[in-house]
Formats: structure tokens, C-alpha cells, sequence
């Protein structure tokens, strides 16, 4: 999960150097190489994302615990659900205070989910993974309030 | 991916949305959350001294679909007794929104809700 970000560019850079289509097309079959090459894209794209991240690791760690993991508590998603409705009803006056909040809340989530990952708790992970997307979702709404499109 | 007109309609004109009173004993409150998309669905039922539901009430934050789904539902429920509530299947709500595969967990959301507010109901009877 910690893997500095320019390690994870240089690992990266490799990998797409060793599979690049123009390089290991005279080889063997090539389309399996292309698939190589689009496989190693896609991982990159989702390691970049610390949330993505996250989901890679616990799949890998647990393939049934995100799917085990989905029924969140009541009181949880009561309080998700306040979230949604303060960002919908805020005044424009509260955006940036209200952004404060949220993001703190999702930054905390990110360094719980660290902690669950580096200890192996996946379940724990798994719970705070979903958790967190109610608060990524009530960023992205609260965005779409400050700078509404169209 | 094209929401069908009843879709539409329950998601403009929403029926039934606002909340009942939680702590009353003849109400039943679910709460449910489909945590792949975020979404979050309340639904509440009043039920008379009959076992009819007299009112229901949603407030959803999710897609169209879900919307549209948890509407419907309490549409379906006010009146009906809550034995018929609980025979309530989410292929039904599929079918009467005519809900596209990817949207068909909405629906189930809807059911497990509906389920989820007759349980909290029964608990509070039980309790007395």
C-alpha cells in the first residue's frame, strides 16, 4: 500500500518497456503482447489511485471479502445519509467549510485503511473501502454544487 | 444507457418522499445501502392497529433508478397490509420500471429496504 509513488513509475516504466508492442512484437504472438502491454496500463492506472489501490490489494489479499463486507451499519449509513443532505442543502456560503469537513473525513479514511492494510485486517479494510465512498460520493456532489455544469 | 419513461416520471415528480417519525412504535424504518455506487435509501412504513400500512415515506441518494425504485415502492405499500409488503419481490419493480441488467440492483435495494422496514416494525411490536 505504501509504495512511493516514483517507485511505483519506475517499476512501471519497466514493465511497459519489457512489453511494449514496437519492442516485443517481433517475438512470439502478437496480440497476446498487446495484452500484455494494456494489462500493465491498466494496473499502473489503478495503483496510481490510492483507492483503487486499496481495492487491488484487498481483492488479491481476500477475493470474497468486499462482497462479504457490503451490508454497513444502519447507524453508518444514517449518518451517510445526513452527509448527502447537508451537501444538498448547504448555502453556497457553507461550500468551503463543508469541503473542510469532508475532506478531513476522507483523509481519515485513507490513514484507517492504511493502518487495516499494513496490519492484514482486510475485513476492517473492506468495511472502511466502502465507507469511504459515501464520503468521495459527497465530495464529488458538493462539487458539482460549487461548479454546476451548464 | 436510456432510463425509461416511468423511471423519468418517478424521478421528476418522486412520490412520497419525506420522513415519518422514527421513534414512533407504529412506525418501521429501513435503511439500506448499496456501498459499490454509494448510494443510501430510507423507507418507512405506518401501520394501523390491522396490520395495514396507512403511510410510507422515502428519501433516497443514489441514481434515477434507485429513484425511481424506492418511489414505487411506496407507492405499492400505502394500503396494502404488511403481509402483501413483505411478498413484495424487486423482479416486480424490475419489470414495472422495465430496469436495464446494470440497474437491477436498485430494485433489490428497494426490497431489502421494504424488508428492512417491516423487520424494524415487528421488532418494535415485539418489544411491548
Amino acid at each position: 500500500m505504501d509504495l512511493p509513488r516514483d517507485e511505483l513509475e519506475q517499476r512501471y516504466l519497466e514493465a511497459s518497456r519489457e512489453t511494449h508492442p514496437d519492442r516485443a512484437a517481433a517475438s512470439a504472438d502478437e496480440t497476446a503482447t498487446l495484452r500484455r502491454s494494456a494489462e500493465v496500463n491498466d494496473a499502473y492506472r489503478a495503483l496510481r489511485d490510492p483507492w483503487r489501490r486499496a481495492e487491488v490489494i484487498i481483492a488479491k489479499a481476500d477475493p470474497s471479502a468486499l462482497d462479504r463486507k457490503k451490508d454497513l451499519c444502519p447507524v453508518f449509513l444514517m449518518e451517510a445519509m445526513e452527509l448527502a443532505e447537508r451537501v444538498a442543502d448547504a448555502e453556497p456560503s457553507e461550500f468551503s467549510k463543508l469541503r473542510q469537513s469532508i475532506e478531513s473525513r476522507r483523509d481519515s479514511y485513507l490513514q484507517r485503511l492504511r493502518s487495516a492494510l499494513a496490519e492484514n485486517r482486510i475485513d476492517d479494510a473492506a468495511v472502511l473501502l466502502h465507507e469511504s465512498r459515501y464520503c468521495r460520493k459527497a465530495l464529488r456532489d458538493l462539487e458539482e454544487r460549487e461548479h454546476p455544469i451548464g | 444507457m436510456a432510463y425509461s419513461d416511468k423511471v423519468i416520471d418517478h424521478y421528476n415528480n418522486p412520490r412520497n418522499v419525506g420522513s415519518l417519525d422514527k421513534d414512533a412504535k407504529n412506525v418501521g424504518t429501513g435503511i439500506v445501502g448499496a456501498p459499490e455506487c454509494g448510494d443510501v435509501m430510507k423507507l418507512q412504513i405506518q401501520v394501523d392497529e390491522h396490520g395495514k400500512i396507512t403511510d410510507a415515506k422515502f428519501k433516497t441518494y443514489g441514481c434515477g433508478s434507485a429513484i425511481a425504485s424506492s418511489s414505487l415502492a411506496t407507492e405499492w405499500l400505502k394500503g396494502t397490509s404488511i403481509d402483501d409488503a413483505e411478498a413484495i419481490k424487486n423482479t416486480q419493480i424490475v419489470e414495472e420500471l422495465s430496469l436495464p441488467p446494470v440497474k437491477i440492483h436498485c430494485s433489490v435495494l428497494a426490497e431489502d429496504a421494504i424488508k428492512a422496514a417491516i423487520e424494524d416494525f415487528r421488532s418494535k411490536q415485539q418489544e411491548s
